[in-house]
């Protein structure tokens, strides 16, 4: 449970105690994790290793049980199509460098993270690719109008959507979007980062390929932990190759999902820790209300302050952007930080070319990002602290 | 007082470089008023713990907290070792 010094305490803080923060950073990761996390993790750290197929110990299979919650939470029957991997960034570049793109054109769009964007430029720069940016509203959700017309225009191999930003909070319709893209012939890659855990991701739902996700976020799993769902029936190439517990005596990759795409030793402990934070997950009743009413509250209480916000309508996660006129962003982060010990995030966010579209500073915004721990407290301190920017 | 760690910090703009140094002791009032002298200081007391921000006619950036054992530094590209290496000299000085 966070704990954290009250707004009417503040002015009597020892200047050199450092309270627990306020952490308002769960796009970047989230904290706190899902409880009993840690133990769940050092528990399997110090446990004889169990890995069948790889050592013939008994007992559960981690792996597979990871990947069968997973494949529940996607609703997808056959668990065997969720690679793990360490991270998004992984999942991404699997997914992106497995596909043959050779000759073909990619359309992506200006919400996406560098996890997708420096791929895609690579592959450019290679001139393997031809790659088309597809522009967003003054919300940072995708120009529905211009997605299409690039389909039209350029009839790409592979399309790359951004579920959410991580900048705006902006949810895009990825069932209309990934559908017309799908439906003029194109592979599709769903980068559902900042929405797995906190929006449906439902693969019978939404017309993606493949879905990359991450566990340290939303899922409130560990870092070092991810993954990519790979439709039945698309086979990609494998980005790295080498040992997997099975087919030894092949030159090659073993064909069977997931082995073909997951080279080396996996980390059991890590992924342990994700499927107790997803079993954890899936037993906590609804959170969304509350978090949505603070969210709704911090950006009410914003506003007097001469916050200049990335005002998002609609399907949304827990973020608001902004930036302060007369301050620099990377100063009331620091400030923030070190005066009052809340954890914001100040840039690009690694979001680079969202910035041209939304109300930002030349130097991005500030983000705070809630998760499903947020208290209200919380939010009451942050703008309290907030007001002492009115100098 | 005495520096006890000095760490590169990630910024995601323009290459330029941000370091945060660590000290034994606080940095108070009168230490930032000599890391000031001759430069341009910005000043903000209105927090529990009043901010300061200083540039320098070298083009580095120093901010910090009153009362807070560390600062941070922002090196401009250019140059920015031997900008560096001066401003640690003249820091070691201060203290």
């Amino acid at each position: 449970m966070i704990l954290m010094a009250n707004s009417s305490s503040k002015k009597e803080m020892n200047p050199n105690s450092k309270p627990i923060p306020i952490y308002l950073n769960n796009a970047a990761t989230s904290f706190p994790k899902a409880p009993g996390l840690g133990k769940e993790v050092a528990s399997l750290m110090s446990a004889c290793p169990k890995h069948p197929g790889r050592a013939a110990t008994k007992g559960e299979d981690i792996l597979y049980t990871c990947r069968q919650e997973v494949a529940r939470l996607i609703n997808t029957n056959n668990p065997n199509r969720i690679v793990l991997c360490k991270s998004s960034t992984e999942a991404l570049n699997i997914a992106i460098c497995g596909i043959d793109l050779h000759g073909s054109t990619v359309v992506t769009t200006a919400m996406e993270h560098n996890s997708v964007l420096r791929p895609l430029y690579r592959l450019e720069h290679l001139k393997k690719i031809s790659l088309i940016i597809v522009g967003c509203t003054d919300q940072g959700r995708v120009n529905e109008a211009e997605w299409k017309q690039a389909i039209i225009n350029y009839t790409p191999r592979l399309v790359v959507l951004n579920h959410a930003s991580n900048v705006t909070g902006a949810v895009n319709n990825a069932e209309s979007l990934l559908g017309f893209a799908r439906k003029n012939g194109a592979l599709t890659l769903l980068d559902a980062s900042q929405t797995m855990g906190i929006i449906t991701v439902d693969s019978t739902q939404i017309p993606a390929d493949m879905i990359a996700f991450t566990g340290h976020k939303y899922l409130l799993g560990p870092t070092g932990t991810g993954g990519l769902y790979v439709k039945e029936g698309l086979s990609l190439e494998p980005v790295i190759v080498g040992g997997t517990g099975i087919n030894s005596d092949l030159k090659t990759m073993p064909p069977e999902m997931p082995q073909k795409l997951e080279a080396g030793t996996p980390s059991v402990p890590l992924f342990g820790g994700l499927l107790h934070a997803l079993k954890w997950a899936a037993s906590q009743p609804e959170y969304h209300l509350n978090t949505a009413k603070y969210l709704s509250k911090l950006e009410t209480g914003l506003k007097p302050i001469g916050a200049r916000q990335v005002n998002v309508q609609g399907s949304r996660t827990f973020v608001v952007s902004f930036h302060l006129p007369g301050w620099d962003n990377e100063d009331v982060s620091y400030i923030l930080d070190n005066n009052y010990s809340i954890i914001s995030r100040f840039g690009l966010h690694c979001a680079p070319l969202i910035h041209r579209y939304i109300d930002s500073s030349s130097k991005g915004t500030i983000r705070f990002s809630l998760s499903r721990f947020t208290r209200e407290e919380e939010i009451d301190t942050t703008l309290e602290a907030m007001k002492d920017f009115r100098q | 007082m005495k520096i006890e760690k000095i760490t590169k910090l990630e910024d995601c703009f323009d290459g330029s470089f941000v370091y945060c140094y660590e000290f034994t002791g606080a940095v108070d009032e009168s230490m930032m008023k000599a890391m000031a002298e001759g430069e341009k200081l910005q000043y903000f007391p209105n927090f529990s713990k009043p901010f300061y921000k200083i540039f320098t006619r070298d083009g580095l950036q120093i901010k910090g907290i009153v009362g807070e054992y560390n600062i941070e530094v922002t090196f401009p590209v250019t140059d920015q070792p031997e900008k560096k290496k001066r401003f640690e000299a003249n820091l070691k000085l201060l203290l």
